[in-house]
């Protein structure tokens, strides 16, 4: 008698199944004997009946996935290559489903591995200095008088340097732009006075030559350290450079340096001191700025920790000396800090730098992870779904007798498969992606150029390929192992989906809408807040207007009246350019004024006691308001009647005039800047609101005042550089070039600066905003797609799968019409749940973006409304091609594919 | 055609009115199909026992081990009272849908 039970067995190797699947061995055993009985009765031959019985069990022991009769030897190779090769054939096998789901993650993985290497690069790589971690700048601070960061002045920098024990070295350094000239075109270029020890601070060495001694750290020692990129651009990286002379504000210096590429300081991140100088030269204290305490505060200080000593330490030494300094300044400067008090702060370099990244680069970070999560909720649906179709396949295997561990492992080497291809795929779309994210980058962004794919790039992308393997293949691995004979082969026997199964789809069907729908509202929250941002009046007029910048050294123009004569030559050759309805010039531009100075009332200040009496100050020469379009609220504009010798005047903001003399007219009242000497200034006009910083802040208060006007000490010194503002009847553009050659007319040796439409200062000064925007915008879509697809896709399955039972119901007189709005409404609910998950989630999201919108609360309706109602019309496209499939379901047809 | 297609829609309607005649075990209930088909119909163990363990499943059968004296046991199904409302409701429906298939499709009687 022939042991049917092993017979079952013996095929297919069950292994660890409980009581029912015994009892399910034992019916089939049972079936088997009788179909032997059977066909002996029958007289049919022992071999002949075997075979008969055990073609009972064909179907599932093919199904099993092992050959009954695989020599030992080669079982191990087998499994081996089977479980590799399995994911792979599955995925050629299903070449649609295999490039939905690779292009899906791919989409996904390589847009987070773009942003990640941003991350990476700014807030994640060490700065480029050895052992940055002891690195700390230093900065003054009033914040009482609205300085918070207030750069050192140069003898409170020398005593803190006296009186510091936390650093083993201090430097001092401030930017400053300079005409480069001597052979080849004068250019103007970004450079830092810095003090000798700044080199060693940073500890970092020049390629080529040395950089300054202590000796040559003093006014008159023409001495100069370019950067590797100059060097190659000025020199062709020839070795003669060092020794060479060039021209800076054409006063000779020796190159002695050459600093090698990787070389940037200052690094770009703090708003002042922050632009990375290609020429450094000695900051050359001179004896007066040593003598006149509270003159300027312009100089950025960076230390060097000794070994052992923390920031906090260091900020708490920084603290204690602050009033030491304070304990020295004059009566005149006590005044200006009006009772509050100075302080002294330090903070790691990093901090400095990096700080005001943090937040976007998060956001972005954030929205690019939700995009992945839904691409894994969309990849789990498409295996979900196709493993629905094979699940009676599986069901058997692994309840006859398929090792369910292999099973597993061939789910799991699928999931892999698909993730690493995605994965790989994903990493070359980075390389694309982060290239458009570079020119999408606003310029404050620091450290990005080092923005690449590095071992930590590469690593995280496997990390997160292989993460999003194990999040996506988890359901339908479950799906695949849940093998024992008792339930799987319960499951339909038609192929049909289960019910776990579609509750599982549904599942992430529905995740995958919260999670665009989160998407979809960051994005509308910044979308409206950048029409609020770009909405936003600047208080000038910048259409039709163009502008540049030009410097005047002190080695051709050494004289105020050198400097004022050429002001005005340039201002009328440049009025001799077709096409120009009115011109002027000014020290600042908006956007970026940087003079800002304390300021007396005649008769004290009434208004306001809390605001400190600081102004943004600008001079104005020629038609300057008009140029820019700056409106004219009351008296009058500057004009040539303030020349020199006549009646010091001014023209303030309207919000200076709102503060210092509410209620009251502001024309013919009188102030003054607060140094001993300073003259009264009557105010002759009150003009609008310019937003003279950050276009997402209030403006500051505003004074103008004629350049003629000026005494020699400020002229001669940091009045030098002077923006021009070229209003035209009609384009614009067609200025530029003779602009320029004007320029060139009045001294060929002029270094025209940042020629451009005046519409391009709007433009950066939404630059951050934008970039954000674009990108968290793209990911939204990125988002809304991914659930699109996902929601089509299990509304097709699911219509296969109801294919019969749509067909009997429109064959008993359903309607089309009843049929398609049943389709519609089950992806529509789907949608609707996400919505509601979403909508909760994004209350949860919104708060973090407080900080990052102008104009709209985090809360904003029409961008929680817009959101969902978006994604709906989204939804309901994606449903209809299914639903209208449903509808055309043919009858016949239908029964027939069963 | 019918072996392949029209045997798997039919599979349940089969199953439940063998069983509504008397309780039997499974390979009893394959062969009568065969047979009272004249061998159009064949369930062979690989299809037969998945239905069966699905209709017990949604209690419309009951599977209960019988052991005869000098036999091995065997596992007979019976129909439950649901599986008869359910074998009704089912024969009503083919009936309709055959009924729409000759008026739509010009069927006649196979």
């Amino acid at each position: 008698m022939r042991d049917w039970r092993a017979e079952v067995r013996g095929r297919v190797r069950p292994r660890g199944r409980g009581r029912r699947d015994a009892e399910a061995v034992e019916e089939l055993a049972e079936h088997l004997a009788d179909r032997y009985r059977d066909a002996r009765d029958r007289g049919e031959s022992e071999e002949r009946a075997v075979a008969a019985a055990l073609a009972e069990l064909e179907p599932l022991a093919r199904a099993s996935g092992r050959e009954p009769r695989a020599p030992r030897r080669w079982l191990m190779f087998e499994q081996l290559g089977r479980d590799v090769l399995h994911g792979l054939r599955l995925m050629r096998r299903a070449p649609a489903f295999t490039a939905v789901a690779v292009v899906t993650l791919a989409l996904a993985i390589g847009a987070n591995t773009a942003v990640f290497s941003l991350v990476n690069a700014v807030m994640l790589r060490p700065l480029p200095f050895p052992d940055a971690s002891r690195l700390v700048v230093v900065t003054e601070s009033v914040p009482a008088l609205g300085f918070p960061v207030l750069p050192f002045g140069v003898p409170d920098y020398e005593d803190y340097a006296r009186m510091q024990r936390s650093f083993e070295s201090l430097a001092l350094y401030q930017n400053g732009r300079y005409d480069l000239s001597g052979g080849g075109a004068a250019e103007r270029i970004d450079g830092a006075r810095v003090s000798a020890g700044l080199f060693h601070v940073l500890g970092v060495a020049p390629q080529l030559g040395r950089t300054f001694t202590d000796e040559e750290d003093r006014p008159g020692t023409g001495v100069i350290v370019i950067s590797h990129g100059l060097w190659q651009r000025r020199f062709g990286g020839s070795p003669a450079a060092l020794g060479a002379t060039i021209l800076l504000d054409r006063e000779p210096r020796t190159v002695v340096g050459i600093m090698p590429a990787s070389f940037q300081f200052p690094l770009r991140g703090p708003r002042i001191n922050g632009d990375p100088a290609e020429v450094w030269v000695p900051v050359a204290v001179t004896a007066t700025q040593r003598a006149q305490r509270g003159a300027e505060y312009n100089y950025g200080v960076l230390g060097r920790l000794r070994p052992g000593v923390t920031t906090e330490a260091a900020a708490a030494e920084a603290a204690a000396i602050a009033p030491r300094i304070q304990q020295t300044y004059p009566p005149a400067l006590l005044q200006f800090l009006n009772g509050s008090s100075l302080a002294v702060v330090a903070m790691p370099l990093r901090e400095a730098v990096v700080g005001p990244t943090r937040a976007p680069l998060l956001l972005l970070m954030a929205a690019v992870s939700l995009v992945l999560l839904v691409a894994c909720a969309n990849v789990a649906n498409l295996l979900l779904a196709r493993g629905a179709a094979r699940q009676r396949e599986l069901a058997l295997r692994a309840a006859l007798g398929a090792d369910r561990g292999r099973l597993l492992r061939q789910s799991a080497a699928e999931s892999l498969a698909l993730a690493l291809v995605g994965g790989g795929l994903g990493l070359a779309l980075a390389e694309g992606l982060r290239r458009a994210a570079l020119l999408l980058v606003p310029t404050e962004l620091p450290l990005v150029g080092g923005a690449g794919l590095d071992g930590r790039v590469l690593l995280v992308t496997l990390a997160v390929s292989l993460g999003s393997a194990l999040v996506f293949g988890i359901a339908p691995g479950l799906v695949a192992a849940r093998g024992s004979l008792g339930t799987t082969l319960r499951q339909d026997a038609r192929g049909g989906t289960s019910r776990g199964l579609k509750r599982a789809l549904r599942g992430f069907a529905a995740a995958q809408f919260a999670g665009a729908l989160v998407l979809l509202t960051a994005a509308a929250l910044l979308l409206r807040s950048f029409a609020a941002l770009v909405a936003t009046d600047p208080g000038f007029q910048p259409r039709r207007a163009i502008a540049l910048s030009t410097f005047f050294p002190e080695r051709a123009y050494p004289k105020r009246s050198d400097i004022l004569a050429v002001d005005q030559r340039l201002l009328e050759r440049l009025s001799t350019v077709a096409g120009v309805e009115t011109l002027g010039a000014s020290t600042d531009l908006p956007f970026a004024s940087s003079e800002r100075r304390a300021l007396a009332v005649e008769g004290g200040v009434t208004g306001s006691a809390t605001a400190p009496p600081v102004t943004t100050q600008s001079w104005v020469m020629g038609d300057y308001f008009r140029a820019a379009g700056i409106p004219l609220r009351a008296g009058r504009l500057i004009g040539p009647q303030d020349a020199e010798g006549t009646a010091p005047v001014v023209v303030v903001s309207e919000s200076l005039a709102r503060r210092f003399w509410p209620g009251q007219q502001a024309v013919g009242k009188r102030l003054r800047w607060l140094a001993p000497t300073a003259p009264w200034l009557t105010v002759v006009g009150v003009v609008g609101d310019v937003k003279d910083g950050r276009i997402d802040e209030e403006a500051n208060p505003h004074t103008y005042t004629p350049l003629l006007q000026e005494g020699p000490r400020e002229i001669e010194g940091f009045l030098r550089s002077i923006h021009v503002v070229l209003r035209a009847r009609g384009e614009p553009r067609s200025l530029l070039a003779a602009a320029r050659r004007e320029v060139t007319a009045v001294d060929p040796s002029l270094a025209v600066a940042n020629l451009r439409l005046l519409e391009q200062d709007v433009r950066g000064a939404v630059a951050s905003q934008r970039f954000q925007l674009t990108l968290v915008a793209a990911f939204a879509a990125l988002g809304l797609l991914l659930a699109a697809v996902g929601v089509y896709g299990i509304l097709v399955h699911f219509v296969g799968q109801q294919t019969r039972e749509i067909g009997v119901r429109m064959a008993l007189g359903a309607r089309a019409g009843d049929v398609l709005r049943g389709v519609v409404a089950e992806g529509l609910r789907l949608a609707a749940v996400g919505v509601a998950v979403g909508l909760a989630a994004s209350l949860a999201v919104a708060r973090l973006l407080r900080g990052m919108l102008f104009g709209v609360g985090v809360y904003d309706p029409a961008a929680f409304l817009a959101a969902p109602v978006l994604l709906g019309l989204v939804a309901l496209v994606a449903c209809s091609v299914p639903a209208w499939r449903a509808a055309r379901v043919d009858p016949v047809v239908a029964l027939r594919q069963e | 055609m019918p072996n392949t297609q029209a045997k798997k829609g039919s599979a349940e309607v089969l199953i439940l009115s063998l069983l509504e005649e008397r309780i039997r075990h499974g390979y009893e209930i394959g062969r009568l199909i065969e047979e009272r088909s004249g061998g159009a119909l064949r369930f062979n163990a690989a299809s037969l026992y998945p239905t069966l363990y699905r209709l017990e499943d949604r209690r419309l059968i009951r599977g209960r081990w019988v052991e005869k004296a000098g036999q091995r046991r065997r596992r007979y199904y019976r129909i439950t009272p649901a599986g008869r409302e359910a074998l009704a409701a089912r024969r009503r429906d083919w009936r309709e849908f055959l009924r729409a298939l000759e008026r739509v499709a010009r069927l006649s009687h196979a």
